[in-house]
């Protein structure tokens, strides 16, 4: 988004955060978006892509689903009498190519069912993907594909 | 109603953080203790946040909820990653039912590529 | 209600914290030890909310906020000593 916008939003954040809507406290927070952005403006990652608001929902919604199915797992396995668990490792080729998506893509891989990223690899191609129960290699990578990759390069690629 | 929504967002919430705890000390390794770990001390954070948000009923508080939850999910991932992928370069300590290790594969790889050119220039 | 609820929330609170507690200490590996830690403070963190609704002071939900920041660093911090065994070089 550009920096204008950032710099409202920020405003309008710091008001909700006080509590009081008052115009001496949206410039404040316009005073401080300013010192924000311009001690932080070298590492903000710039790009038009945030305007397709409708590709976001949908990976929100893919991913809050996923959210939802991995934490009943998680009850499962740790809540049932006998452990059955089959853990691995096991490399992920993926399709990001923008440090953003990778990123958006490893992390969403850590809070999704059965699977924790590792490492990346250095080319940014390979994610090494820690599994709770592999019974097929394949299925798991499907799943990432289908649960979590489409919809990310739709939002951010 | 919405005191009733609240209630079982934070027995909810708390019994995830419980369920994470237990992971820790049943699950065999590292990796899969960071599983639970990671999970359901999130999601249980996330209800807990929700709950109070809705009881407070104050748009200060929601903010504050809302933000603490989203810096939670943008957090939690980076640090299991950060944790996981240290204490494999430490001694990996697989428990004894990994059936797959390809991590270990590619470290080893890479050391091999690294040692490879000296090993020409000594020669 | 909301009290009965989050008198219960507390003891599986505090019943989480005492595992957490255990892995802590017994851990076999530093790495374990870490997880415990970055779990007993998220753990913390869960606490001082409910505690926040139990006194009816709302200023503790910036409390969560601030920790929560503080934790994310403290566990950072840990990983980079587990992989270069120092913390400033």
């Amino acid at each position: 988004m550009p920096l204008a916008t950032l710099a409202f939003t920020i405003a309008t954040i710091w008001i909700f955060l006080h509590g009081s809507a008052t115009p001496g406290h949206f410039f404040v927070g316009l005073v401080m978006a300013f010192f924000i952005i311009r001690f932080l403006k070298k590492s903000y990652y710039q790009d038009r892509t945030f305007f397709r608001i409708g590709s976001y929902f949908r990976y929100l919604r893919s991913f809050t689903w996923e959210l939802l199915i991995a934490n009943v797992q998680v009850l499962k396995i740790v809540l049932s009498p006998r452990l059955s668990i089959r853990p691995g490792i096991i490399p992920y080729k993926t399709v990001c190519k923008t440090p953003l998506g990778v990123t958006m893509l490893a992390n969403s891989i850590t809070l999704t069912p059965g699977t924790l990223s590792i490492d990346v690899s250095d080319d940014d191609e390979t994610i090494f993907v820690h599994t709770l129960d592999i019974d097929h290699p394949d299925e798991v990578a499907e799943g990432i594909r289908k649960g979590l990759e489409e919809p990310i390069v739709g939002a951010v690629e | 109603m919405s005191e009733a929504l609240a209630a079982v967002l934070l027995l909810g919430g708390s019994f995830f953080m419980l369920v994470a705890s237990i992971g820790l000390i049943r699950l065999p390794d590292v990796y899969c203790r960071m599983h639970a770990a990671t999970k359901a001390t999130t999601f249980g954070m996330g209800g807990i946040l929700l709950g109070a948000s809705l009881i407070f009923q104050n748009a200060a508080v929601t903010t504050q909820a809302l933000l603490a939850i989203f810096f939670l999910f943008l957090t939690a991932p980076v640090a299991a990653h950060l944790i996981s992928r240290a204490a494999y370069k430490r001694g990996p300590d697989l428990c004894a039912e990994t059936t797959h290790d390809e991590y270990g594969k590619y470290l080893e790889g890479q050391k091999a590529e690294e040692e490879s050119p000296e090993r020409y220039g000594d020669a | 209600m909301i009290e009965i609820a989050v008198q219960i929330s507390l003891v599986m609170m505090g019943a989480s914290v005492l595992l957490a507690f255990i892995r802590l200490i017994k851990g076999p590996t530093t790495s374990d030890r870490v997880v415990a830690a970055d779990t007993l403070a998220t753990n913390v963190l869960g606490v001082i909310a409910l505690f926040a609704i139990q006194t009816h002071n709302k200023l503790f939900i910036i409390a969560v906020l601030a920790l929560a920041i503080l934790s994310f660093v403290g566990t950072t911090v840990y990983a980079k000593f587990l992989e270069r065994g120092k913390i400033i070089e």
